[in-house]
């Protein structure tokens, strides 16, 4: 049969997840013969050699090489693996947990993939090698399973770098001269090495290597750390709570910030200003927190220090734990906390959220208005880290600004349907936590199990919104343009 | 420069000395003699600088000589003159001793918000009352543009002026000379007003009433002389007939010009128009099922009255109160919170973002979507069949990002000195810089602002002001680009 050059390229990608998600898949399987999870061992062995399998016989078939592909069919590739990766590991869950109904496997499926990192039953009801492909599911989601299935991509096939970008979140004004297969790899290598640190780390700390394993994968990819007791990590010891902070912290960050730092040796401050942002708002809102828990709580100076940042970190960098009794802070810290959520963490990082750098535009085109109106024909451009930002671009990222808002609202209209948002407030908080994948609301910070009870469309609205944060919006909004599936079409 | 700026500010403060003789006249009328004397008070604390600061800076205006930045710190300055002076007869009467919060009540009157802090309205006099709700009237065309229609030039060109002030990212004229359209907008706003007086009269209001209730609802303002508004009335007829003027109140006031000048189809096409139409409709709909299947109506009549009572009311940013919105499911909750920040047409009485921008930013997101399948298309983005200007979009999304910006950065704010929770705070912003009214929760429908410290009523207060003035306007003079205008 002959292919056109579309086709080509998508099963080219789709293949090759498949086969990433195959072998993903696998360390589970043999998690599951280890501690005798009869029940999931079943569905895990077919998804896993049904996917290596398929993707193998599909690749053999054909000759997949296509070099000049249609913008669309980089979404397309990105949205449909992610799409089919989702439905999978569904099924999986479907099939491994009696209580789980089609809607709740999906919504368990998105929430790994996601990095949104939150569970409809607590963790004593999951198997073990559920909970393993649970992190290591999370793991892929927050890398970016496109960026990972590259590895299976042999040869000068594809130039990867407009495919890769639908995948990672966020504006990168960080221009690394690098060629793209270099960064790629270089981008894997880092998280790996990161999670294998993160796990040494934890393990000298004095956790078991088991749960050791899922806290760094499940901490690189900033999900939340469902496994220990349901993301309250108040009771773990000091230094495991600051290693697990630290690596939140790192993993929050710009990749093409941790690749300068980690391979490249140099790199100029003047060039990064994300960060720097962002660690102010790290710095100031633990630093306000503090002060006010200080005053209002009568709390130690360096107790109250401690636990704001280790909060806001967890926060801020949209993983979701719970690392201090947050619950009974005053409204202000919440509520300084909740509108950090939205602006989430770095580009390109695994955080979710707007993204630091968007709204630091924001407020540069908040500036650039009120200039203008002052100096309505003055020709000054926005500059962000020394680089004009296009006008396209400045549009384009205000537009999503106000796009993911009103995702949000719209999602908690949705929401608001259920019986089990009891106001307003709840269905705004639980749109929230999804959008952001930061899984965990502001308002009521421990739960057990917290999204059961949902009913099916509340499950499916929060799967999408899951969905959206995490590939920012767009991807999905195509799905329902003509021009997404017909080339001829331009409607 | 400065002599036209001041002299402005002079003959400004004898107009609103002007506007005051009104209430005087209500409180010879009706007998409240300590309010008479507070207003004669207000009027002569008004009048007497304004006549002084004229006389000394009356001579050599030149048109023209003022340069357009200068429309945007006149028209802001006014407007924070304009209710610090609107606030003196509510302190010297003693009906609201705290200056705070007389200035809270007085913009929320001149911004047509219609928060409020009293807690007892109907005890208070009723030129008081009258006074409260013809701010909200003076407030909602615009006082500068008042003042633009009445008065000669000050070497300041009265269409940057009016275009400060008046809502929408585009304003357009009904003819030649600007004076000449806000003369005849003000003629279709008053024309309006007495129209529904004369419609309230049948229902049961008195003429008082009427005259009180016809002034806020066509400024989209929403005081009442009532402590449960609306509701006193009890009365379908009344309901239905205010839903229908705030509805009129939120469309564009230029298309009653197109349609009078021949061309009725020309008005019901007006894609802004047919948008604001068709989210009322959808909004309704939603609201009755919802309150048909969850918020325990039984009857379909009382839930459509006070579904469409309610999203009219909400969405044309007037803020009355007939039902108890906050007991309602939180799906219907959560429309009227949505509604709250589209608000109504441009050029209208109405607050918040407005339908224009909402739409143009809607057929912005798929031109985004296009524009990311197809890297290279040429297209552009129309409205009314016109071309918008790739200018006028920059200035719509800043918007957005200045209003989204200010609703944190006020809720923030307000929250800072411990009162109130999330919900209240946020929807109590988002109410004020929409120019609503009551938000959720603490500040719904049958509560007020009082409890708020004097630091948030100030903010709050400078909130209204800053969504009326629809933000750029207001907090441009607070840039150094204004000041140092050579710095770039």
């Amino acid at each position: 049969m002959k292919l056109t050059n579309n086709r080509k390229f998508f099963l080219n990608i789709f293949s090759a997840v498949m086969i990433a998600y195959g072998i993903a898949a696998m360390p589970s399987v043999f998690a599951a013969l280890y501690f005798g999870n009869d029940r999931s061992l079943i569905p895990l062995a077919i998804v896993s050699s049904a996917t290596i399998i398929c993707g193998i016989i599909i690749r053999h078939l054909y000759d997949l090489n296509a070099s000049v592909v249609r913008p669309r069919m980089n979404y397309m590739a990105v949205m449909m693996s992610w799409l089919a990766s989702i439905a999978l590991t569904s099924a999986v869950f479907y099939f491994s947990v009696a209580e789980f109904s089609v809607t709740t496997a999906i919504f368990e499926a998105t929430a790994c993939l996601t990095t949104t990192g939150v569970g409809n039953l607590g963790i004593e009801s999951l198997p073990e090698s559920l909970m393993l492909w649970r992190s290591v599911l999370s793991w892929l989601g927050g890398v970016g399973i496109i960026l990972i299935a590259f590895s299976f991509i042999s040869g000068r096939q594809l130039s990867g770098r407009a495919l890769v970008s639908v995948e990672v979140p966020g504006p990168d004004f960080l221009k690394s001269t690098q060629t793209f297969r270099y960064t790629y790899r270089h981008i894997i290598r880092l998280y790996a090495v990161l999670t294998a640190v993160h796990f040494v780390l934890l393990c000298i700390a004095g956790m078991t290597p088991y749960t050791s394993l899922l806290t760094s994968l499940s901490n690189i990819s900033t999900a939340g750390l469902q496994h220990i007791s349901n993301g309250d990590i108040t009771a773990l010891p000091g230094t495991q709570k600051a290693i697990i902070v630290f690596f939140s912290f790192i993993s929050s960050l710009n990749v093409s910030f941790l690749l300068m730092m980690f391979f490249r040796r140099s790199f100029s401050f003047r060039r990064t200003s994300e960060i720097g942002v962002y660690t102010l708002r790290v710095v100031i809102t633990s630093v306000v927190i503090a002060a006010v828990l200080c005053f209002t709580r009568g709390m130690g100076a360096a107790s109250a220090v401690a636990d704001a940042l280790m909060q806001t970190v967890s926060y801020l960098s949209t993983s979701g734990y719970i690392v201090s009794g947050s619950r009974c802070w005053p409204f202000i810290c919440e509520l300084l906390i909740l509108l950090q959520m939205f602006v989430g963490a770095c580009a390109a990082s695994t955080a979710g959220g707007i993204k630091t750098a968007r709204i630091q535009i924001g407020f540069k085109t908040m500036r650039f208005g009120l200039f203008r109106h002052v100096h309505p024909n003055a020709v000054r451009p926005v500059r962000i880290n020394g680089e004009t930002v296009k006008p396209e671009q400045l549009v384009g990222t205000n537009i999503y600004i106000a796009l993911f808002m009103l995702v949000y609202i719209l999602g908690a209209l949705l929401l608001s349907l259920d019986n089990k948002n009891e106001s307003v407030f709840d269905a705004l908080n639980y749109s929230q936590a999804m959008l952001t994948n930061t899984g965990t609301t502001v308002a009521d910070m421990t739960r057990i199990g917290g999204y059961s009870g949902f009913s099916p469309l509340s499950q499916i609205v929060m799967s999408i919104e899951m969905l959206c944060g995490r590939l920012e919006i767009y991807p999905f909004l195509m799905l329902f343009f003509k021009s997404f599936w017909r080339t001829d079409s331009n409607r | 420069m400065k002599k036209n700026v001041l002299g402005f500010y002079g003959y400004f403060l004898i107009f609103l000395a002007g506007c005051l003789m009104v209430p005087l006249l209500v409180a010879l009328l009706y007998g409240e003699n300590d309010c008479a004397v507070s207003f004669l008070v207000s009027i002569v604390l008004c009048a007497l600088p304004g006549i002084i600061i004229y006389s000394r800076n009356s001579t050599g205006f030149q048109e023209g000589r003022l340069k357009a930045r200068y429309s945007y710190l006149i028209v802001t300055s006014s407007w924070i003159i304009a209710s610090v002076a609107g606030a003196l007869p509510y302190v010297i009467s003693g009906s609201i001793p705290d200056f705070a919060e007389a200035f809270f009540e007085t913009c929320s009157g001149f911004s047509t918000t219609g928060s409020t802090i009293l807690q007892e309205i109907e005890s208070l006099p009723k030129s008081i009352l009258f006074w409260r709700c013809a701010t909200q009237w003076l407030g909602g065309m615009g006082i500068i543009v008042l003042f633009v229609a009445l008065l000669p030039n000050f070497g300041i060109k009265a269409q940057n002026i009016a275009g400060a002030e008046t809502p929408g990212p585009i304003s357009s004229k009904v003819s030649a000379r600007f004076s000449e359209t806000a003369r005849l907008m003000y003629m279709a706003y008053i024309i309006l007003t007495g129209v529904l007086v004369l419609l309230l009269l049948p229902g049961g209001m008195s003429f008082y009433d009427a005259v009180c209730h016809a002034m806020t609802a066509m400024a989209t303002g929403g005081y009442s002389t009532y402590n449960n508004g609306i509701a006193h009335f009890n009365s379908y007829y009344i309901y239905w007939v205010l839903t229908v003027f705030m509805f009129i109140a939120g469309t564009n006031f230029n298309l009653f010009f197109v349609a009078i000048q021949g061309s009725p189809r020309k008005a019901l096409a007006d894609e802004e128009f047919r948008f604001y139409l068709l989210t009322v409709i959808t909004a309704v709909a939603l609201v009755v099922i919802s309150l048909m299947t969850e918020g325990g109506y039984t009857d379909f009549g009382a839930a459509l009255t006070d579904s469409a009572f309610q999203v009219v009311t909400l969405m044309s940013t007037t803020g009355y109160a007939t039902a108890n919105y906050i007991e309602w499911p939180a799906f219907a909750q959560m429309i009227l919170v949505l509604l709250m920040f589209t608000g109504a047409s441009s050029s209208s009485t109405a607050g918040g973002i407005k339908e224009i921008r909402i739409l143009i930013f809607l057929r912005m997101i798929k031109f985004e979507v296009k524009r990311l399948l197809h890297l290279n298309i040429v297209d552009d983005i129309r409205y009314n069949g016109r071309r918008m200007m790739p200018e006028t979009l920059t200035y719509i999304m800043t918007f957005m990002t200045t209003y989204i910006l200010t609703l944190v950065a006020g809720t923030l704010l307000i929250s800072l000195t411990g009162e109130g929770n999330l919900v209240s705070n946020f929807t109590a912003v988002l109410t004020c810089i929409s120019n609503v009214g009551p938000g959720l929760d603490m500040v719904g429908p049958e509560c007020n602002f009082h409890f708020y410290s004097t630091f948030s009523k100030y903010v709050l207060s400078f909130i209204m002001l800053a969504g009326r003035l629809e933000l750029s306007t207001f907090f441009i003079i607070f840039t150094r680009y204004f000041w140092k205008p050579d710095r770039v």
